[in-house]
């Protein structure tokens, strides 16, 4: 095969065009290593995250459970799904070598509320038993929190938030700030004049157009617990529920002797945030550790639409921080849960299992669910792997967000072949013609094209991948910053000469492809009318 | 003037060069070839029906005016371009109506080109140049390297075997490119005004090598030419005139 030669000549005497192209496609092989790893990296961790925060690795469920459907978010039944889980079955689970921990569950949902009645939002409730929650979730980071066990078995869920959105919350409640500020320019200064006709006592008439001391006096207003007493009557006179619960939040309070002062001055700013609804953004309160709430839920056994729910007291001891961006489970000790569920000794949601190694899963799964079978159980055993994206939007929407970058950069490989080799067949037309006269069929002439590409493509991979690597490198040393869902907000990249390989298959048939459209051109060009254009 | 099989009469014999060293065999033969070319749709008749034959070893000569025919007729010959009617033979093989790729090998091995501006791949050195044809038809390295030193020295070039196109004069390019023509061994070479862009003396010394060629090699030459020393060293001229080859009586100027 001579071609091969031809090819390494073409490319010597084609350098510095060679060179460009294989630079620009280095770059995008660069590129798609780069967000393979992070692709990959991104939903390893993510899917690690939610098995060590969340799911653990198998859980033994009932066999209607939504986990096991198509579609989890379609419920089958009301209430809940109860499995027997006895002391054999723990002690058979816990038997098994490489399972690290396995502990009774119950999942229900609910809201909680605080004792006025204000609804602070929904939760999914894990009860577990403090001593196992480590062990099956070793994801969790607690922070803020007093185990203490309740006397009256009232034991303190940990609410699974990120202590830094908690902070931010009560930073943000308990002051006005420019951001909860709705009016700029003029607009703040006509709402100046209505705070300081208001309430006259806050805010100095000759602080006009200070707009930190204009802060500052909402700062004082907020922390006075008799601010209410300071509505105008004219405010009053036309009827708006906002205000209304606010000034009966505010009463409530009294004189605020014995109230918190966040709490007087969050109950001031949804005051001040009624009264002036075009000038301040209305706040949520912040999830204050200690403060009595109630956990309302379904009654587990309830199927009826009017059905009371089950009242459980509960005050938030801690905080549990897995996924900061979604911080939807809180956790309680199970015994207490059980007991205002009225649940049996041995009836449970879920038997929540995490391993040693996830690579023997399916043999651990395997053995769990013969033994099931054995005792002539319905339940199964749910991988968590999988249960699909269903159950991992995010997860699933930034790899394919991933994807379609990797599909740009191949585009781009593309459009960079297709211009070179386009360009190429302009330039060398007589070359084209000169060599077909020689002897060289067109057919051949266009392998050589092919050739080049495939030179091009190949040591602009090494490059690439060389380059990517570094990168990859870099991010698994260091981390990832700005990734908002992990610790730290820091992404740990993992290298993988899988990915090197992908970038290359990915690269190299886009690249022929995109040269096969010019090279055609070369099979239809007709020497004898390339030499006579160049005679 | 010599006569072999058919019309071989066609054209003229060089006074100057005596009996033609032809053999009777008509290598070459033409028989009603018509080219049509289209300008957008108007058709344009380069060839109208000419009859033609050609021996083995002959250094036929085509002249006539510029878009007389001349390079299209080459193009014929050469199997660059198909006929649109009409018929081409060689050794009595017929080469019109055959595949496209048939026609590629035979030519590969047995026909070569000289060209007017030489057509030197610019980026390879007279050596890779030369060796480009060898290449192509898979020609052993040693083998290579041995031909391409004999032509070389034979065409004067040996010295300047590592110099890129741009670094050779016009005389010295086409040197290469007589070389690059004949390192194969090709029966026939078709040069399209290969003195056209040289200077008078060496477009002399380019004519006395491809004449050494033909007598040395019994390489069969058929050159287009408007110039006149080309004329003096052909056994032959056929002359074409709008898409004709004139009979033979016509009176031929060819200066002794």
């Amino acid at each position: 095969m001579y071609l091969h030669k031809l090819v390494l000549r073409s490319l010597r005497r084609h350098r510095e065009r060679g060179r460009r192209l294989s630079i620009l496609i280095a770059l995008c092989i660069a590129a798609i290593v780069f967000l393979l790893a992070m692709m990959d990296s991104f939903f390893d961790r993510y899917v690690r995250l939610f098995i060590d925060t969340t799911t653990a690795h198998l859980a033994i469920v009932h066999p209607d459970a939504a986990e096991l459907k198509r579609k989890p978010w379609k419920r089958g039944a009301e209430g809940l799904l109860l499995i027997e889980a006895d002391e054999d079955l723990l002690s058979f689970l816990r038997g098994i070598e490489g399972v690290v921990a396995a502990a009774p569950i119950i999942r229900t949902s609910g809201e909680f509320l605080v004792l006025n009645g204000d609804q602070q939002g929904s939760t999914t409730m894990v009860g577990i038993d403090p001593d196992d929650r480590q062990r099956v979730f070793p994801g969790l980071r607690i922070s803020h929190v007093s185990e203490r066990r309740d006397p009256d078995e009232r034991d303190v869920p940990v609410l699974r938030r990120s202590v830094q959105f908690w902070e931010a919350i009560k930073v943000a409640t308990d002051s006005i700030t420019e951001g909860d500020l709705r009016v700029r320019d003029q607009e703040l200064v006509r709402f100046e004049e209505q705070a300081r006709d208001a309430f006259p006592r806050y805010f100095s008439r000759d602080a006009g157009g200070d707009r930190s001391a204009f802060l500052r006096s909402l700062d004082a207003a907020l922390a006075d617990p008799l601010l209410y007493r300071g509505v105008p009557d004219r405010y009053r006179q036309k009827y708006d529920w906002r205000l209304e619960e606010a000034i009966a939040a505010a009463q409530a309070l009294g004189d605020g002797e014995k109230t918190e002062i966040s709490r007087i001055r969050y109950v001031n700013k949804q005051l001040l945030s009624a009264l002036f609804l075009d000038a301040i953004s209305p706040v949520s309160e912040s999830i204050q550790l200690g403060t009595p709430m109630t956990f309302q839920t379904s009654s587990p056994r309830e199927v009826k639409a009017l059905s009371m729910p089950v009242v459980i007291p509960i005050e938030f001891a801690g905080f549990a921080e897995s996924m900061p961006l979604y911080g939807f489970e809180s956790f309680m000790a199970i015994q207490p849960l059980k007991n205002y569920l009225q649940l049996g000794e041995h009836e449970f949601t879920e038997v929540a299992i995490r391993l040693a190694d996830i690579g023997r899963i399916d043999s651990i799964k395997a053995r769990i669910q013969e033994y099931l079978n054995g005792r002539g159980l319905n339940d199964q055993v749910l991988d968590y792997r999988e249960m699909g994206a269903g159950y991992l939007p995010t997860a699933l929407g930034i790899r394919i967000g991933l994807m379609v970058l990797v599909g740009l950069f191949i585009a781009a490989v593309v459009i960079f072949v297709t211009n070179m080799i386009l360009l190429a067949v302009i330039k060398r037309r007589r070359e084209i013609g000169t060599v077909v006269a020689l002897g060289m069929s067109p057919r051949e002439y266009a392998l050589l094209f092919l050739g080049e590409i495939f030179v091009i493509v190949t040591i602009a991979w090494i490059g690439g991948a060389l380059l990517g690597s570094i990168v990859v490198a870099v991010f698994a040393k260091f981390g990832m910053p700005g990734m908002v869902f992990f610790h730290d907000h820091l992404l740990y990249f993992d290298w993988s000469a899988r990915h090197v390989l992908l970038a290359y298959l990915f690269v190299l048939p886009g690249a022929l492809a995109a040269a096969l459209i010019p090279v055609s051109r070369v099979l239809k060009l007709k020497p004898v009318e390339v030499l006579r254009e160049t005679q | 003037m010599h006569v072999c099989q058919q019309n071989f009469s066609i054209g003229e014999e060089n006074p100057a060069e005596g009996a033609s060293r032809s053999s009777a065999v008509a290598f070459i033969r033409g028989h009603q070839l018509r080219k049509t070319y289209y300008l957008g749709k108007t058709p344009v008749e380069a060839l109208r029906g000419v009859d033609f034959a050609i021996g083995k070893g002959e250094y036929v000569c085509v002249v006539g005016p510029s878009g007389a025919g001349k390079s299209t007729l080459l193009n014929l010959i050469g199997m660059l371009d198909s006929p649109s009617s009409g018929d081409l033979y060689f050794d009595d093989h017929r080469i019109t109506g055959k595949s496209d790729r048939e026609v590629h090998d035979f030519r590969k091995s047995r026909v070569a080109f000289i060209f007017q501006s030489f057509n030197l791949i610019p980026v390879l050195d007279a050596y890779e140049n030369i060796e480009f044809p060898l290449l192509i038809q898979h020609v052993g390295k040693q083998e290579r390297h041995q031909r391409i030193e004999r032509l070389a020295a034979a065409v004067g070039v040996e010295s300047y075997l590592r110099h890129k196109p741009d670094e050779l004069s016009g005389g010295q390019r086409q040197r290469v490119a007589i070389a690059r023509a004949l390192v194969t061994h090709p029966e026939l070479v078709l040069g399209d005004e290969p003195t056209a862009n040289l200077d008078s003396v060496t477009g002399r010394k380019i004519l006395e090598l491809m004449r050494e060629m033909n007598r040395d090699q019994r390489t069969t030459f058929v050159v287009a030419s408007h110039d006149e020393a080309v004329m003096r060293e052909a056994d032959r001229v056929i002359r074409v005139v709008d898409g004709v080859i004139q009979p033979a009586d016509r009176s031929v100027h060819v200066p002794a």
